[in-house]
């Protein structure tokens, strides 16, 4: 075979890997933990526009030129499938802050609904809003009892007894993710042994407190109740 | 069977189509010289003034009639991977030019001296890379950076970035053909206060990638455009695009105060650097550009082929410098987590420093790079993080590399000079605003 056709077979199927490793890329579940779900239409069409680029090159094969760029793209995609780190997201606390408030209001009834004893019950989906909202009004808040499921994380400027009640944000991709939640008071009298890692249901008091980390008064939760739980469907919360 | 002495085969950027039939017209020697274009941009058949011949396709033997018939033929080819060794094989002379001032006739000899532009290009992509990645892996070393998180915060950058650069890429390609041109040169030339402000809003509005508005600002400059025009239109136009606010949009959370920043201190840092520009009379585009069409002119038969092919070229082309690009910021926001270095709180003279190293080593285009600005907000300001969205597209170091290819050293040397005394009153404004 000629150097020159083996280079444009090469080219060929560089651009079927492609495809391939897109199509699969973009059905998997793991790909949630990199990017925003809202993104995957936009690989769709990418996707798309890849099968053009093909059909072009079936039906000009000959015009195709060499061009070693195409495997640069397909290695990078391909380490997807070999590299997995979507578990960092998930036992490792990266001491981030969220520096961004969220400026969108939302119906209280949408993301959080109160019992007849007065607790708050906040949706599994809607953790993030609720913390936004916590952290916005925080004086409408303050003394009220809250419910919902987070993970216990343990970043290093929490005091002892203290822990963060917190569910992963991810707001474009992974590079921005962070564990946002709410600094818990765990009184000594409960029987929890705090395990950054473990997914707890709680019930919990709101209070404005001072917190050293930030250098000003904040919502923080006392926590009232604490038991051991499994996680949620989507670990991942976006605003 | 050769040809000797009389034909040359040359590949050549069809851009240098025109100034070699001048060169060869004005040469006494070469006067009935014919010249056949293989694989060319038709679009120079209308402008041609002479006697060329464009082919889109031609088997050997057709090659092989016409050189016979034809005295003394200079046949263009504009890739050297579209010709076959055996079409090489039928010429007695063949020469890669890119620049025409490397063209030297002697005793009916057409002599070329190689290029050293291109074997430049070409080393220095390599060795950048190389640099890269050696630093890189020094750096994982040093840093004990866990890969891990490495990786994540690089694959979900590239990823996330990777279909809004096609999209870019694809909506500057559609308008390429959509708006001819000529159309855009008219815009510049009737009124000067009307030009300067439809350079900067029609800059804004264009959905053109940042490495197509060098080649485009340097076809204004030939018609004779002024040059503070020239400076609003370059400077707006790459780091303001439809595409580029929505990304910001979307990076930011869907934070209006964000994009409007962005788009009000684009046009400021255009309006700004443009200012010096406004009494400068001395030449702007070197010598050897001057009678060169501008690199947008890519106009073919088959229109629709030609498009998904041009913006799956750029794509890949693009994709390894967004690989490095990624690459790099992730660990540099990588090492500054790790060895908790924020400058959240540093004096505002490193910030600006940090802010313009990363938009020169980083080199992003203005659709993608919002991302990768979102990504530094743990560790630099919301300001310095907006001022490398404005600044990452316009003091891209691939961009200064084609500045100085196409306008003269003395105009690049200002135009680099003024921006980047214009970041830092950028960024100074952006400090006391947000």
């Amino acid at each position: 075979m000629k150097k020159n056709q083996l280079f444009k077979i090469i080219n060929l199927l560089s651009t079927i890997l492609l495809i391939i490793i897109i199509s699969f890329l973009s059905f998997n579940n793991r790909l949630k933990f990199f990017i925003h779900p809202r993104s995957n239409i936009l690989l769709w069409m990418f996707l798309a526009f890849l099968f053009l680029v093909l059909l072009v090159q079936i039906i000009k094969f000959k015009t195709i030129k060499f061009n070693y760029q195409p495997i640069v793209m397909v290695i990078v995609l391909l380490s997807f499938f070999f590299f997995d780190s979507s578990s960092v997201l998930i036992t490792k606390s990266e001491n981030k802050l969220e520096v961004l408030p969220k400026r969108e209001i939302i119906s209280r009834v949408e993301i959080e609904a109160s019992d007849n004893q007065g607790i708050i019950h906040v949706f599994d989906d809607y953790f993030l809003k609720l913390f936004y909202k916590v952290n916005e009004n925080p004086e409408l808040y303050d003394s009220k009892k809250i419910k919902f499921k987070a993970k216990v994380y343990l970043p290093n400027y929490l005091a002892q007894q203290q822990f963060l009640a917190a569910r992963v944000a991810m707001n474009c991709c992974a590079a921005d993710t962070s564990a946002v939640g709410f600094i818990s008071n765990l009184p000594e009298n409960l029987n929890y042994k705090i395990k950054e890692g473990d997914w707890v249901e709680i019930v919990a008091v709101i209070k404005n407190k001072y917190a050293e980390v930030y250098k000003t008064i904040i919502p923080q939760i006392d926590i009232l109740e604490i038991s051991e739980t499994t996680a949620p469907d989507e670990e991942i919360v976006y605003p | 069977m050769k040809f000797i002495n009389k034909t040359f085969l040359i590949y050549l950027n069809p851009l240098y189509v025109r100034e070699l039939e001048e060169y060869l017209n004005i040469k006494s020697d070469f006067k009935d010289t014919k010249i056949l274009i293989l694989n060319s941009q038709k679009k120079y058949v209308l402008k041609s003034e002479y006697n060329t011949k464009y082919i889109d396709s031609l088997t050997k033997e057709e090659l092989k009639n016409y050189l016979l018939i034809n005295d003394r033929i200079i046949v263009i080819v504009d890739d050297s991977k579209n010709l076959s060794q055996e079409f090489i094989d039928l010429f007695d002379i063949s020469y890669n030019i890119i620049n025409h001032s490397n063209f030297v006739f002697k005793e009916n000899i057409l002599l070329v001296e190689k290029l050293e532009l291109k074997e430049f290009n070409f080393n220095y992509k390599w060795l950048y890379s190389i640099a890269f990645i050696l630093v890189s892996v020094l750096l994982i070393f040093v840093f004990k950076l866990d890969l891990q998180i490495l990786y994540r915060s690089f694959f979900s950058t590239f990823l996330q970035s990777l279909p809004f650069l096609w999209l870019g890429i694809l909506l500057s390609e559609l308008l390429k053909r959509f708006i001819s041109e000529e159309f855009i040169l008219k815009l510049f030339n009737f009124n000067k206060f009307l030009s300067y402000l439809i350079a900067i809003l029609f800059g804004g509005i264009l959905p053109i990638c940042d490495c197509a508005m060098v080649p485009l600002s340097a076809s204004l400059a030939m018609k004779k455009c002024p040059k503070f025009i020239i400076v609003a239109f370059l400077l707006s136009s790459s780091s303001l695009n439809p595409l580029a606010i929505y990304t910001s949009y979307i990076a930011f959370n869907s934070r209006i105060d964000i994009v409007v920043y962005r788009i009000i201190f684009s046009i400021i840092l255009a309006i700004i650097c443009s200012i010096f520009f406004i009494s400068d009379r001395h030449q702007m585009l070197r010598i050897d550009n001057i009678n060169q069409a501008c690199s947008c002119d890519n106009f073919s038969e088959k229109k629709s082929i030609q498009l998904i092919n041009n913006v799956y070229n750029e794509i890949v082309e693009i994709c390894t410098y967004l690989v490095l690009a990624c690459f790099g910021a992730s660990m540099i926001r990588m090492i500054m987590l790790e060895s908790n270095i924020s400058l959240l709180n540093t004096h505002p003279i490193l910030v600006i420093l940090f802010v313009i190293i990363i938009s020169i080593f980083l080199s992003l285009c203005s659709s993608s790079n919002s991302f990768i600005a979102r990504s530094f907000l743990n560790i630099i300001p919301l300001y310095a993080s907006l001022a490398f969205m404005i600044l990452g597209p316009v003091l891209d170091i691939k961009n200064m590399v084609i500045i100085f290819k196409k306008f003269t050293v003395r105009f690049s040397v200002k135009y680099i000079l003024v921006l980047l005394l214009c970041s830092i009153i950028l960024i100074t404004c952006l400090r006391f605003v947000l």
